[in-house]
């Protein structure tokens, strides 16, 4: 028996592991992460500045002078609300944007890495304005997902005749295998 | 298959225009592997066809969320196509004879098997404990490990061993829709060890930057 198939055959049980290991692309976190280039919503005007907390309605944020500024909420783009909301949740607090997971206005273009990311809707030009608010989904590589297999019914209802594909994965659809 | 199968635009297309996309996390199931956890835009590491079939499954079904078509683990973005096109048009089938989705389901699994080289015997016969292993078991190839070809006996009998794993994988998913053309959704819930197995896995990559642990893997490979 080759070498090799001996190996497979002891390593094909219940429990096994296949850890790979892969040189290519490694990316360096930043030692920096909440010092970013934060925008307005017109892109128009941009500060450097480090995530420093949710104040009322606004974020404060301080400056590589120290200086501490606060900016409301609905002056920030769309990019950096989504940002906002990634520290809300992970500090497990209460969402200050007042919207419901996955109504969320979506990003146009490219989003901060390891948030979740929403490609323009096809033939929408205008690159400004954020795609409308969508119920019981989530945008993601230009599709919009429902998140429950339940949240299929009223699809089912509408007369739609397309097959579900269920994408059922350890993780979410912000961050799967 | 983020950033592997769903950056495939053909990929996109489909899902966004021939389906209704359901996106599930099975984190904490009990029959659920383990695996490290990737941003979307995460470069990918290597993997193989049907690697980690605990972790990932794509599961087709009707509006009333009945199963017509399954696939387990890891799919490129080409073999997603290919998946798709035939959930599609089993689809589109049932539609035209709704008084027999059920048969329907069942012969174009048949159909599709045979077309890729299954006979008879393979199809109906049942599984054996051996195979179950193989099926769970790494296939090198699942860790983008390629034998140079054409080499001596040893490396053609491992390649075709692998390549064995490969079919029986595809084999068993079919399978597993045959057995009860229309499952119910709850009903593969209520056991999804049906069709991804018992065994404790993990599997994971470690080719890009942002990994974070999900499903507890040291945890679980130690039970």
């Amino acid at each position: 028996m080759n070498s090799i198939t001996q190996f497979l055959v002891p390593l094909g049980t219940p429990v096994f592991l296949a850890f790979v290991l892969s040189t290519a692309g490694q990316a360096l976190d930043d030692p920096l992460p909440n010092l970013r280039t934060w925008k307005d919503r017109s892109g128009a005007h941009q500060l450097k500045a480090e995530f420093a907390g949710c104040e009322k309605n606004g974020v404060r944020l301080k400056k590589t002078d120290g200086s501490i500024v606060w900016v409301p909420l609905k002056n920030l783009s769309t990019a950096d609300k989504w940002f906002v909301r990634k520290q809300r949740q992970q500090n497990g607090s209460r969402n200050l944007t007042g919207t419901k997971t996955g109504e969320l206005p979506v990003p146009p273009g490219k989003a901060p890495s390891g948030i979740l990311e929403a490609d323009p809707a096809p033939g929408n030009g205008d690159a400004g304005k954020a795609a409308p608010p969508r119920r019981n989904t989530q945008r993601l590589f230009g599709v919009d997902w429902h998140r429950t297999p339940e949240s299929l019914v009223a699809a089912a209802s509408s007369g739609k005749q397309k097959p579900i594909l269920w994408f059922r994965v350890l993780g979410d659809l912000e961050g799967f295998m | 298959m983020r950033t592997v199968s769903f950056s495939h635009p053909e990929v996109q297309q489909k899902l966004a225009s021939q389906f209704e996309c359901v996106f599930t996390d099975s984190t904490g199931n009990p029959t659920a592997g383990s695996s490290l956890k990737h941003a979307p835009r995460d470069s990918p590491g290597p993997c193989g066809r049907g690697a980690g079939r605990q972790n990932v499954q794509t599961i087709f079904m009707t509006l009333k969320q009945e199963i017509i078509h399954v696939s387990t683990g890891f799919l490129s973005g080409r073999d997603l196509v290919a998946e798709m096109d035939f959930a599609k048009s089993l689809f589109d089938k049932m539609l035209q004879a709704p008084e027999h989705q059920a048969s329907l389901v069942e012969s174009e699994q048949v159909r599709r098997l045979k077309n890729l080289g299954f006979d008879d015997r393979e199809i109906s016969q049942p599984f054996n404990p051996l195979t179950n292993m193989m099926i769970g078991g790494p296939n090198p190839k699942d860790m983008g490990l390629h034998l140079p070809g054409p080499g001596n006996r040893g490396q053609n009998a491992a390649m075709d061993l692998f390549a064995k794993m490969d079919r029986q994988r595809i084999l068993k998913d079919a399978r597993y829709v045959i057995d009860a053309p229309l499952r119910s959704r709850e009903s593969f819930e209520q056991d999804p060890g049906q069709l991804v197995g018992r065994g404790k896995t993990f599997f994971g990559s470690t080719g890009s930057g942002s990994t974070k642990g999900s499903g507890q893997p040291w945890n679980r490979s130690q039970q």
